[in-house]
């Protein structure tokens, strides 16, 4: 997510508060959420402070002018007033600088959960830590009951997910009850679902939409957990897998393009349609160049334009079986004509980026692009722009 | 606008059982107000009559069952035992409750990364609305569902809400309690006597209107 620069006044630490002008208070304010309104001028500054002053709860100033937050005795965040919008869901951290949670203009929205995982996986974009950090799944609640408009669509990551235990539900039936129209997804590798305590306190009766996006990296045991990095990973994913079916649970499967499972994608992909024919959706990935990707480069690193044959095999064997193969985080330069229509524009818009050499291209619309991170990574291919007449 | 009102003249000129009379009278019902590009066109109100619930002193039961008797308004987010709840819970928006929330993405994404599968749908895609017509969703689309609000706690978050508007015009400078008080009685009148209302201090539709502050439902 994002974090912009700020100094926090009499803020204390993980306040979550929603972004909302002067002028939308009227409309928008109720008792039991924090309010972070900008102001830049003093008679928006007086006008913030009467009605502070005057028993309106939950005010806090948020100003690029340093005499305008020294002239105020209300919590002050200065920033400036170009890093957030209106709408926006914030939070003070731990430290300096504040956290954007959600922005309501984004395309995609993601609730980080829990940075604590059970797996190490080669390529993890987002390396666990073991600290207890309960606190994000209040964090999390309280997002829900900020966020204004609901979203379509609504992912919650981590690490693991499954690590908050029977919390976890707690937290997806806050949203739902607030959100009843969003379609909420968890990313999740599904091996906790073994224990079947947890798995019948999760998914007995969820009543908010939920669908469970599963990595999995290979079709038998050694495969996938080399690429975890974890002993007994496959089976337990397997487990978990049959328990979600078993909760009639919506399945999609996420397979991430490294070399070991690039490999065998074919054969991986063949598997799921035999043997889990329940799933709705299986999603072929680019690798994200950052994290423990960057330490295991020899692996990570491919170029997805040689990779085409075993692409195109995984998504005929997909499609012919009546699952729907979504290719994500792939520029269509690196993909044959064939599986272009299979891209999404899939990587979140903070992280997203294009490069000099994709001026004039004309499929810019429909391309997902780059990761940012690519500058300090690699590139998923030679990019090169493509021509509308051939598109070739 | 000119282009469509010749082609339905035309078109009614053209049937068959249409006198003389009412071809000459259709014109008349053809012309509609030219809406020109520049033209200020009309939108649905912020609140209409029926969404507002306490436009003028009412005299019923749930008067009576003041329970906030501590006076003010309790903030209770996870109201589900804690308040009495007499009525369903209500979607956040100035529409009939019979309707769907809409979610407004910003896009219109053909998927995302965390793409529901293809049997489930996405819950409707907010279409910008035309603005030569009636907007047809309320001004605040799929606001999320809050804990249910009695009568009186609904009543309270209006008069607070009221209140916060005319404060921030700068003229009310009383305590934003959700009571409706001699001063902000007087605020209000002040209020519709300059926008040209009746000056009545009450919290009429056209007054909520004309502050930009929806009714609370």
């Amino acid at each position: 997510m994002r974090r912009v620069p700020a100094l926090c006044r009499q803020v204390s630490a993980q306040t979550v508060m929603r972004v909302a002008s002067l002028a939308e208070l009227p409309s928008q304010w109720v008792p039991e959420l924090a309010w972070l309104v900008p102001v830049e001028k003093i008679d928006e500054l007086c006008a913030l402070e009467r009605l502070a002053h005057t028993g309106l709860a939950g005010m806090f100033v948020c100003t690029s002018n340093e005499m305008l937050a020294g002239a105020t005795s209300l919590p002050t965040i200065v920033a400036s007033a170009k890093t957030i919008e209106s709408g926006d869901v914030v939070a003070t951290g731990l430290g300096v600088g504040l956290q954007i949670l959600y922005r309501e203009s984004d395309a995609h929205h993601t609730v980080f959960l829990t940075n604590r995982c059970n797996s190490y996986c080669l390529m993890c974009s987002q390396p666990p830590t073991s600290h207890d950090d309960a606190w994000l799944i209040d964090q999390a609640k309280q997002l829900a009951a900020h966020i204004r408009h609901s979203p379509a669509v609504l992912g919650f990551t981590g690490g693991e997910p499954l690590l908050l235990g029977k919390r976890l539900r707690e937290v997806l039936e806050t949203f739902g009850a607030r959100h009843p129209s969003t379609q909420f997804e968890v990313l999740t590798n599904g091996r906790l679902f073994s224990d079947k305590t947890l798995a019948h306190q999760l998914l007995h009766r969820l009543s908010p939409n939920v669908c469970w996006a599963v990595p999995l990296y290979g079709h038998a045991d050694f495969l996938h957990d080399y690429v975890v990095q974890s002993e007994g990973a496959f089976d337990e994913t397997i487990g978990g897998l049959l328990t979600l079916r078993a909760f009639a649970q919506p399945i999609q499967l996420r397979v991430v393009l490294i070399e070991p499972t690039l490999r065998i994608l074919p054969e991986l992909c063949a598997f799921i349609t035999r043997n889990l024919p329940f799933v709705r959706e299986v999603a072929l990935m680019g690798c994200e160049p950052i994290g423990f990707a960057l330490a295991n480069r020899n692996v990570c690193e491919v170029d997805i334009r040689n990779w085409a044959d075993e692409l195109s095999q995984g998504v005929n064997h997909l499609s012919s079986a009546g699952m729907r193969p979504v290719l994500m985080n792939l520029p269509s330069c690196a993909l044959p004509m064939h599986l272009r229509p299979f891209a999404h524009r899939s990587i979140s818009d903070w992280k997203q980026a294009y490069t000099p050499e994709c001026g004039g291209c004309e499929a810019q619309k429909d391309c997902c692009g780059l990761f940012a991170s690519h500058k300090r990574g690699w590139r998923p291919t030679i990019l090169r722009p493509l021509r509308e007449v051939t598109r070739t | 606008m000119k282009r469509f009102k010749a082609s339905l003249m035309v078109f009614l000129s053209g049937l068959p059982f249409l006198t003389g009379k009412a071809a000459a009278a259709a014109p008349d019902r053809v012309e509609a107000e030219p809406t020109g590009p520049l033209d200020p066109v009309s939108l649905r109100p912020l609140n209409l009559p029926s969404d507002n619930l306490f436009a003028a002193h009412r005299s019923h039961s749930s008067h009576r069952s003041h329970r906030s008797s501590s006076g003010g308004y309790r903030p209770s987010p996870d109201q589900q035992q804690s308040a009495p709840t007499q009525d369903a819970p209500y979607p956040q928006q100035a529409v009939p409750p019979a309707r769907q929330p809409v979610p407004v993405p910003s896009r219109p994404a053909p998927s995302a990364p965390s793409a529901p599968a293809s049997g489930l749908a996405a819950p409707g895609t907010a279409q910008p609305t035309d603005p030569g017509r009636a907007a047809p969703v309320s001004p605040t689309p799929g606001s999320q569902r809050s804990p249910t609000l009695t009568i009186s706690e609904r009543r309270t978050l209006q008069i607070m809400r009221v209140q916060i508007a005319l404060s921030s015009l700068g003229i009310y400078s009383g305590q934003i309690d959700g009571v409706l008080g001699n001063a902000t009685k007087e605020a209000l009148r002040r209020f519709q006597t300059v926008k040209g209302l009746e000056a009545n201090g009450l919290m009429t539709t056209e007054t909520l209107n004309a502050l930009a502050v929806p009714a609370v439902q």
